[in-house]
């Protein structure tokens, strides 16, 4: 009873608002509001009708987002609407041949019912199926790269006895951390040109690093620095040679933390949006990208909504796991 | 029983400054002294995880000084346990064994049964109690048949009943397999029920070596006198009360 609190505001502050947004992916009712009577009867009269009325203001707006380059043609003819003259079959032609296109009709049809996957297999498919593997793989490969300079880092903080030089290198692990995401990012954008390292990939990959790197220690440090240290020189008392105490005693401890970390730094990387815009130039190699094109540019809610579904579906798998690792033993 | 089969000669490092002795072969030593005397220092030397500043330790007349740890051929048991907590009882006595390519399960196995842990050799640490963990920690210790067990205070952290019980196998271990033991300690108790030899150290220097016998009749010093008494006196009051 008492996680009822949790549980309320995780649906009012997460679960209804995220769950609204997605619903967007599966429906179509846009189109429905917009052109209610043309979907309940598909015929040149109905969308005559519709097209009189004042709620069919954003039907422009959807067809485009389903038939690209059709929205000045929904314009115009609405504009035009109280001149139209029966048959209105012949009129809408002579307004524009692409009324007569089966695609736009089809289109018609298929949203008639409110629900669709269209989104969903858009978003799974093609150029967008690309992007969603480029943004795990560079994702995969910056997470890897942060890993390999964060473990060593983590491994040199816990070895550190003075406590002023412990103090000063913690700072300098934090600070960073602690200082604003934005202002970071831009000055890697005034010292990346210098190196011809910006608006590719390679400024994404050390932007995305240097952002990670705190992040990504703090779940080692914490864990390297509650070994005991006994474990590591009786592997060596036991015949261990470095390599093979670091492997079999060390390494195997810190599993926890590499886990933690690797999990942490991947969900946040495939989630960037302002590094690769900043330092990628805007080139569209992120999911997010494409998620904020669609919102802002292309008004392509749907879509938007269906990558935005698929990138949570994953970090929500990833979250599994990670809640597994560390609560559920 | 050979004499001077580990010699320490003029050893610096930290509290201890030209710190000389030698102990036989054999034999079961025990360090005896006051927190921070160096004594904990003296076998993390020996062990070769801490190097000395300077001096030099002779293992069968052979110099180990600068021979890694893995190098030394010697046991050690901590006062924390130091057992791997990824791995099971049995995993924990195998692995010096394995570092070594020898064969390993049957020849842990007996060392577990030996120490009384069969039941548990599929364990992990944090399922073990402590008098287990200890066990688990002396058989990996013993499994590879080393030229020196060091014992870092070994019972510490261990209750008074389960204390007596393992200061006991650890004497009839030794008694089997006649090996150089050496223990530390501030239980002076402990110190006259094990050991062959005492060697009382203060501030890092070697105040007195002798059996449990001579120490106790013969004290070299008032302060070695005082610190032995002081440490038995739990034992002598029992003594009046039964």
């Amino acid at each position: 009873m008492r996680i009822l609190p949790l549980i309320i505001a995780m649906l009012f502050g997460f679960v209804f608002p995220i769950g609204y947004m997605m619903s967007y992916s599966v429906t179509t009712t846009k189109l429905q509001q917009s052109l209610p009577a043309t979907i309940e009867n598909p015929s040149y009269e109905s969308l005559a009708y519709d097209l009189s009325q004042d709620y069919s203001r954003s039907a422009s707006l959807y067809i485009n987002s389903y038939l690209p380059g059709t929205r000045s043609m929904v314009i115009k003819a609405r504009n035009d609407i109280g001149n139209a003259t029966q048959p209105y079959k012949d009129w809408f032609i002579s307004k524009d041949e692409r009324w007569e296109d089966p695609k736009l009709w089809n289109l018609i049809k298929e949203h008639g019912d409110g629900f669709t996957l269209d989104n969903l297999k858009k978003a799974m498919s093609g150029v967008y199926l690309q992007v969603l593997f480029n943004t795990l793989s560079l994702g995969a490969l910056i997470t890897i790269v942060t890993l390999l300079i964060a473990y060593p880092t983590s491994m040199y903080l816990t070895s550190i006895k003075n406590k002023w030089l412990f103090g000063l290198s913690i700072f300098c692990v934090l600070l960073p951390f602690f200082t604003s995401y934005l202002s970071r990012l831009v000055a890697w954008i005034v010292i990346l040109p210098e190196f011809n390292l910006i608006h590719n990939t390679a400024g994404i990959f050390i932007g995305s690093v240097y952002i990670l790197l705190p992040l990504c220690i703090l779940p080692l440090y914490t864990v390297m620095k509650n070994i005991d240290y006994s474990t590591v020189n009786a592997a060596k008392i036991c015949g261990a040679n470095k390599l093979q105490t670091f492997v079999y005693s060390y390494l195997p401890q810190t599993k926890l933390g590499v886990i933690n970390s690797v999990l942490i730094t991947f969900i946040t990387v495939i989630g960037f949006y302002t590094t690769p815009a900043l330092l990628g130039g805007g080139s569209g190699k992120f999911v997010t990208e494409q998620i904020v094109y669609h919102i802002e540019i292309s008004l392509n809610w749907g879509l938007a909504s269906a990558l935005t579904a698929t990138l949570t579906a994953i970090t929500f798998i990833l979250f599994l796991i990670y809640t597994r690792v560390n609560y559920v033993k | 029983m050979e004499k001077h089969y580990l010699r320490i000669d003029s050893l610096s490092k930290y509290i201890l400054k030209d710190l000389s002795i030698s102990f036989d072969s054999k034999s079961f030593v025990t360090i005896l002294g006051p927190s921070g005397s160096g004594k904990s220092t003296i076998l993390n030397v020996l062990a070769g995880i801490l190097q000395p500043d300077s001096g030099k330790i002779l293992l069968n007349k052979k110099d180990i000084t600068n021979k890694p740890p893995n190098k030394r051929n010697i046991g050690m048991v901590f006062q924390d346990y130091g057992l791997f907590p990824h791995m099971t009882a049995l995993q924990n006595v195998e692995f010096p064994l394995k570092i070594r390519k020898e064969v390993s399960a049957i020849p842990a196995m007996r060392m577990l049964d030996k120490l009384d842990l069969t039941a548990h050799y599929s364990k992990y640490p944090h399922e073990l109690s402590g008098g287990q963990k200890q066990r688990v920690a002396i058989a990996r210790a013993l499994v590879y048949k080393p030229d020196i067990l060091l014992l870092d205070e070994p019972f510490g952290s261990l209750d008074v009943i389960l204390r007596n019980q393992l200061q006991e196998e650890i004497k009839n271990i030794h008694n089997e397999t006649q090996s150089l033991m050496i223990n530390v300690t501030h239980d002076i108790a402990e110190a006259f029920i094990l050991s062959d030899t005492i060697v009382i150290i203060k501030d890092g220097k070697v105040k007195q070596i002798g059996t449990p016998k001579e120490i106790y009749n013969n004290p070299n010093d008032d302060w070695v006198e005082s610190f032995i008494h002081d440490g038995l006196s739990h034992i002598k009051k029992m003594r009046k009360i039964v």
